[in-house]
């Protein structure tokens, strides 16, 4: 019996230790994930403190008008940046429209039908792609890209179709890794039982292996277009930041983000504040996307 | 082995990489019967049934000798049309694999990826294959459902009546009743029953008395050779090999 | 999306030490921290070089940002010294009145063209105006080839770019036609690369991959910016929050000794020695009059 009992409180003191332990490692954990919403939060608490008293000020016509004249040394300032907003929606769709059926179309060959040799080479070559750092791509679009769009079309070369071009290539990592993943989870019986019935590999991939991953490569183009759209420094390189209501795709154009960059450094008293209500706008832009995510990924797989 | 033959396999050896899967397997499959493979596991059954509509190839490093005739062609030839050959000798998987569509998608994917477009027909041929697997009655007022929403055994019939939509003659069944239970499974297997007026069926299965109840045929295999072939009471009853007999009787496996 | 969390706390962790480093540095007697114009930070830095070099256990760290950030950062005390390439502004003056600019050098802005550009080796200071604010848009108009101005403007806030719109539009508007680039080097090699392009960088950032125009007559040339004769030039400025003292009123001097204004000399400045009738002016003393004007304020 007494041997029984020690044994048994042995046991408990052991079990109470790692006890401590998990707590321990729990607590971590939580101090880690409180402190990240903590940084949101600070940060969104931050911008728009920031930034809504100036859109409460500025009001609609913030959005909607198209001189963009900060307060300089030389008058009051005029703010409209209805033409930035455009700027970053047209840059940031046609990134999409060109980058994701690319994506895509490269996540089906790797899951699907690439040999496992050319998926050996083409995977890290995609996340290779993922860690070159922006400016890097700006900086080979500003000297390849830009020229080349000058000599084809005439015009200055930065313009929305450099930011097209480049954007386009740096959202392929992140929509190719998660649709990829999306495909490869399909379950393999959906593929046989296709396959079984006399359906072609095109017709499996089609009717059956791409509606069944939807909602995964749906969360990777937004994904995507959420990159797209927070792009910063490659966009400030090629895009030409002109503040006008870009007449044709060779025009030069600007965004939201490379304003902010652009600016910031030299951005005073009001200039400042409408800077971060451009940021509020991004934020919600993003908010939008990151919404519609969500909304992609939980729903149901049915078609 | 009496009435007409619809495969014929010759000197069947087949290997994954460096091993041998089949070895030697000889085998003429009759027309308009049902003939169970059995065996343990890893004996070879399912991978044989699968070179019958070459799935196998969607294995890396498969590679095959010898002929299986069927229609009078050696389907293992490089030249094969294998789309179409799975047209014609369709295949029912263990788990049941409806696709994530509604029910009518489901049947109607055979025909449309064969290029009919046609509603009238497309429905004409819905409600002849659920009739034909048993099943119309349970969704017909539900053809819009998803057909994940079906139990186990509906969805079994369901990926049935998907195949006879495609009008093939030969069905394979790999374990189609392994995952269901026992009232799901006799319906399968009555359903089955029906199927070989019209259709030439092979089934795999480690359930003896399954294959006791619904084929005419058994063939035994063993670490990918086919031990003993015959009539199914002859095997369970009076079985020529050893190794049969200690299968059948439950020594091992 | 799980693994942003220590991510975020990484980031947490690194802005507070960056953050805390930050403030024991400025608060330690024998730093000084200069911040600002870019235009100024390669001068600032080579004289920073020399000034530690004499004067052993003093850092001067000179941080760009932009002439505005420098003159928030004097304003706010981040920085002793404010570097700026364009004057104090009204609304600068009225946020910090006692900020005191101090003239260090004079630097000319270059107006540039592609070196494949010939045929244009002239222009007025009239028409440079005109190509900015739009009404001249063709090269033919001031005796080029029949090809569209591809305009290069710099930054809002930019000092060379405050220098343009001061000296050349007289205070006037930039038409929004021309493109954007965020820095000299993006400007020049722009222009480097594009024909038909025209842009402005300081003179002491001209190399042989850009060509430099005359502007009426007058090449950007170290004798014509110090006489004046070639006019698009300003003042670069030390911006102090009240008198200099201490490390700030050494460095300053430093900065105004024959030694340091040889300094910048050879950084490719002016030095205001050279400058005709130059009247340094006194350490006490402002050269700007602050105005009391507050159209441009903060809201």
């Amino acid at each position: 019996m007494v041997v029984t009992f020690n044994r048994a409180v042995r046991t408990l003191r052991r079990s109470g230790t790692r006890d401590a332990g998990e707590r321990f490692i729990q607590l971590i954990l939580l101090v880690c994930a409180v402190s990240s919403i903590f940084a949101i939060f600070l940060i969104i608490v931050f911008v728009f403190s920031q930034g809504v008293p100036f859109l409460a000020e500025a009001g609609l016509g913030f959005l909607t008008t198209s001189v963009w004249l900060p307060a300089d040394s030389f008058a009051a300032g005029t703010w409209g940046i209805f033409p930035i907003i455009l700027g970053s929606l047209i840059v940031t769709l046609g990134a999409v429209a060109i980058g994701a059926p690319l994506g895509i179309a490269c996540a089906v060959f790797l899951a699907e039908i690439a040999p496992p040799a050319v998926r050996r080479l083409l995977v890290p070559s995609v996340s290779a792609l993922a860690g070159v750092p922006s400016v890097v791509y700006g900086f080979f679009a500003l000297l390849v890209i830009v020229p080349w769009i000058r000599g084809q079309f005439g015009g200055f070369g930065t313009s929305i179709l450099a930011c097209w071009i480049i954007l386009s290539v740096m959202i392929l990592p992140t929509i190719i890794s998660v649709s990829t993943d999306a495909v490869r989870a399909v379950p393999r019986e959906y593929k046989e039982g296709s396959l079984a019935m006399g359906a072609t590999r095109w017709q499996t991939i089609r009717s059956v292996l791409i509606p069944a991953a939807s909602s995964g490569i749906m969360a990777s183009v937004i994904l995507g277009m959420g990159r797209a759209i927070g792009e910063t420094m490659a966009v400030l390189l090629v895009a030409g930041n002109s503040v006008t209501i870009p007449g044709s795709i060779f025009a030069p154009v600007s965004t939201l983000t490379a304003t902010i960059a652009l600016e910031m450094g030299y951005a005073t008293g009001a200039h400042q504040q409408a800077l971060f209500a451009m940021g509020v706008v991004l934020f919600v832009f993003i908010l939008i996307l990151t919404g519609l995510a969500n909304l992609a990924s939980r729903r149901r797989v049915t078609f | 082995m009496s009435g007409e033959i619809e495969i014929s396999v010759k000197n069947l050896n087949l290997w994954f990489g460096n091993f041998q899967a089949l070895k030697n397997v000889n085998i003429d499959i009759p027309k308009n019967a049902v003939t169970a493979l059995i065996g343990p596991s890893g004996c070879g059954k399912s991978t044989f049934i699968k070179t019958l509509d070459r799935m196998n190839d969607l294995v890396d490093n498969v590679k095959f000798t010898g002929e299986v005739i069927y229609k009078g062609r050696n389907i293992l030839n490089s030249d094969t049309d294998v789309v179409a050959l799975r047209k014609e000798i369709g295949m029912v998987f263990q788990k049941p694999n409806p696709f994530p569509k509604s029910i009518f998608d489901n049947v109607a994917y055979g025909p449309r990826v064969h290029g009919i477009r046609d509603k009238k027909a497309l429905n004409e041929i819905v409600e002849r294959s659920l009739k034909g697997a048993a099943i119309w009655d349970e969704v017909k007022d539900r053809l819009n459902e998803s057909a994940l929403r079906l139990s186990g055994g509906q969805q079994q019939r369901l990926c049935i009546a998907r195949l006879l939509a495609v009008e093939p003659d030969v069905l394979l069944m790999d374990e189609p009743a392994s995952a269901l239970d026992p009232i799901a499974t006799s319906k399968i297997e009555d359903l089955i029953y029906e199927l070989k007026k019209e259709y030439t069926i092979i089934i795999v299965t480690h359930n003896m008395q399954q294959a006791a109840r619904v084929s005419s045929h058994t063939a035994f295999f063993f670490l990918g050779e086919l031990v003993e072939y015959a009539s199914t009471i002859d095997l369970f009853e009076r079985p020529r090999e050893k190794k049969t007999e200690d299968y059948v009787t439950g020594k091992f496996g | 999306m799980k693994k942003i969390f220590p991510i975020a706390l990484i980031s947490l962790l690194v802005a507070v030490a960056v953050f805390g480093a930050g403030c024991t540095s400025s608060t330690s007697g024998s730093t000084l921290q200069l911040a600002g114009s870019t235009s100024v930070q390669p001068d600032a830095q080579a004289l920073a070089q020399a000034y530690m070099a004499n004067n052993s256990g003093v850092t001067v760290n000179v941080a760009g940002g932009g002439t505005a950030a420098g003159i928030t950062a004097v304003g706010t005390g981040t920085a002793q010294i404010g570097t700026a390439s364009a004057n104090l502004t009204a609304s600068e003056m009225a946020q910090y009145p006692n900020l005191r600019p101090y003239p260090i050098c004079v630097d000319g802005i270059a107006i540039i063209v592609n070196p494949q550009n010939t045929a244009v080796t002239n222009l007025t200071l009239t028409q440079v105006m005109n190509i900015y604010t739009g009404n001249i848009t063709n090269w033919n108009q001031v005796g080029g080839s029949n090809v569209k101005i591809n305009v290069v403007n710099r930054e809002q806030g930019s000092g060379t770019r405050d220098g343009i719109q001061k000296i050349v539009l007289k205070g006037g508007n930039f038409s929004t036609g021309g493109i954007t680039q965020s820095s000299t080097g993006a400007v020049k090699s722009y222009v480097a690369g594009d024909p038909n392009s025209i842009g402005y960088i300081a003179t002491n950032a001209l190399d042989t991959s850009v060509k430099a125009i005359n502007i009426n007559n007058v090449a950007p040339t170290y004798a014509n910016l110090a006489d004046g004769t070639y006019v698009i030039e300003r003042y670069l400025l030390y911006v102090t929050n009240g008198p200099p003292t201490g490390l700030a009123a050494s460095f300053l001097n430093y900065t105004l000794s024959s030694a340091g204004q040889a300094i910048l000399k050879a950084q490719g400045e002016v030095s205001l020695n050279d400058v005709p009738g130059y009247v340094p002016p006194t350490t006490t003393t402002t050269t700007t009059t602050a105005t009391t004007t507050t159209t441009a304020t903060t809201t």
